[in-house]
């Protein structure tokens, strides 16, 4: 597992396709504290949702980062498929952690809130970042180039997925009542962007949920893409 | 048959687009058996080497295999021109087989000697000539002493040099025992090689021969221009491999194929020199690139 994450981490490196995201990320957080001072938790509520989109951008480029040939290759040196391409996507998984450290740590670290947060906030913090991270990174895997063959379609596909995720508070208003629920379908990334932002309204369940639904939508949708790949196979 | 299939293949089904690619198609590789699969461009060579590793997803039918995955080795063509010096691929390949470091870099080692790459062991794939990429591939997939290896067109569009170095390599590891499944378009590297013939056609294996000296087979001597000569051989079934001689070609031929590739012969206007029982090796010659 850990030979195929180097190389695949190696790999990907080397094909420099992470420094269109890393850089717009930075630039992103550069700008949104380049003004003091900033609410803590509403401030988080923007970088996770950046977090969520520039992994899905650093996802959709990494899954199909790896040649074809090489990653038949890898798969029969691995044993199997399944563990293949689940030691790749673990790699993504480390880099959607560093870029929620980050988005975490840099307003603590340069004084860019009104108030030092508490520990429990930076804690909720990261891992509603690393929880939306994992989120953008399992959708943009189901648009490889194995499962949707024309770039166009993916893109499309993405960013609808993308788009949908966020406008999803509009779409639960504009939904019949019975029908709201409905929205827990589409990547939690609005019910927590929400949490963050009315974080000092909502109880500690409900806060536990709508962190808890990134890391197990994220968790379903790995599977989903671990299972149709071991389908379509090569 | 094989006596211990090291993998079967029992009816399988693969399409892409709507196309058949295989069609119901059977086989079985047994241990210390060397298969050429033979077709022509399309036929479902490089698919049933998928089907064969457990790459490939099958429409129907069924692998069975006695050999986990890691046991294949697999030299997939058009292998990729990555950013990694040839010992560093290597290296993680070894890794990922969970090959201990120390051990890994002996056995790269001796790769390297066998097949003489140790000037370019430091230089990135990307920049390696086709044939010296060719061997790093065949190098990976040799990784871990695999009890089947699977070599899709191993020699394709390499010089005559490299393909004589590769073609010793292979010819080694079958002396040594290996299982070997391989896919060309060479006459030569069949003659020199394979035990069994696969034919594909239309998705099935249209014909499964035990290789020449074991199939009856003619020596058919003949005066053709070279485009026809090539045209000729290529939709030709049972040529085992072609040469020149002088003013004109020599073929080695399944004797039961002989008349009609003779009757092609003359319709494209050529003549028949000679026609005569082959007597095995005794009648073997220097050997051209096949159609």
């Amino acid at each position: 597992m850990l030979g195929i994450m180097a190389f695949s981490f190696k790999h990907y490196t080397r094909t420099y396709r992470y420094v269109g995201p890393m850089l717009f990320f930075g630039i992103a957080l550069f700008f949104i504290y380049s003004v003091v001072p900033n609410p803590v938790m509403p401030s988080y509520s923007l970088t996770a949702t950046l977090t969520f989109l520039f992994a899905a951008w650093l996802g959709f480029g990494y899954v199909d980062a790896e040649d074809v040939t090489q990653q038949m290759i890898g798969s029969l040196h691995a044993g199997g498929q399944t563990k293949y391409y689940a030691a790749r996507a673990s790699v993504i998984a480390f880099w959607t952690v560093c870029l929620s450290v980050v988005a975490v740590a840099y307003p603590i670290l340069f004084d860019k809130f009104d108030r030092q947060p508490e520990t429990g906030e930076a804690l909720a913090a990261l891992i509603g970042h690393a929880g939306l991270g994992m989120v953008g990174a399992a959708v943009s895997y189901l648009f490889t180039s194995k499962l949707v063959p024309k770039l166009s379609y993916a893109i499309i596909g993405l960013l609808l997925t993308v788009a949908l995720s966020l406008a999803a508070g509009g779409i639960a208003d504009a939904l019949p009542g019975s029908l709201a629920g409905l929205i827990w379908l589409l990547p939690p990334v609005f019910p927590l962007m929400d949490a963050f932002n009315r974080h000092e309204e909502i109880s500690a369940g409900y806060q536990s949920i709508v962190l808890a639904a990134p890391w197990a939508y994220a968790g379903i949708l790995f599977g989903l893409f671990l299972k149709l790949m071991d389908r379509k196979k090569m | 048959m094989p006596n211990k299939p090291i993998v079967r293949l029992e009816e399988v089904r693969r399409s892409f687009a709507g196309r058949i690619v295989l069609d119901k198609l059977s086989l079985e590789i047994g241990r210390g058996e060397v298969v050429a699969l033979l077709g022509s461009n399309g036929s479902g060579k490089s698919t049933l080497l998928k089907a064969l590793s457990g790459l490939s997803a099958l429409d129907g039918g069924a692998r069975l295999a006695s050999i986990p995955p890691n046991r294949i080795g697999f030299a997939p063509d058009g292998f990729p021109r990555l950013r990694h010096s040839a010992r560093e691929y290597l290296l993680a390949m070894a890794k990922i087989r969970g090959m201990e470091p120390q051990a890994a870099n002996g056995i790269i080692d001796n790769l390297f000697e066998l097949f003489r790459l140790q000037s370019t062991e430091r230089q990135r794939l990307a920049d390696l000539s086709k044939g010296n990429l060719q061997k790093v591939n065949l190098m990976q997939a040799l990784l871990g002493s695999p009890e089947l290896l699977l070599l899709d067109e191993p020699l394709s569009g390499l010089d005559s040099r490299t393909r004589a170095e590769l073609t010793d390599v292979l010819l080694q590891l079958k002396e040594e025992g290996a299982t070997i499944v391989f896919s060309t378009h060479e006459q030569m590297l069949v003659e020199r090689l394979a035990d069994r013939v696969v034919r594909l056609r239309d998705g099935t294996a249209e014909q499964t021969a035990v290789r020449a000296g074991s199939v009856p087979c003619k020596i058919a001597e003949f005066e053709l221009a070279d485009e026809e000569t090539d045209r000729v051989c290529a939709v030709s079934d049972g040529i085992i491999a072609r040469y020149r001689i002088r003013g004109g070609w020599g073929c080695r031929i399944e004797a039961v194929r002989c008349d009609a590739f003779l009757r092609a012969v003359l319709a494209a206007n050529g003549s028949i020199r000679s026609v005569r029982n082959a007597d095995g090796d005794a009648e073997r010659r220097p050997f051209v690139d096949g159609g």
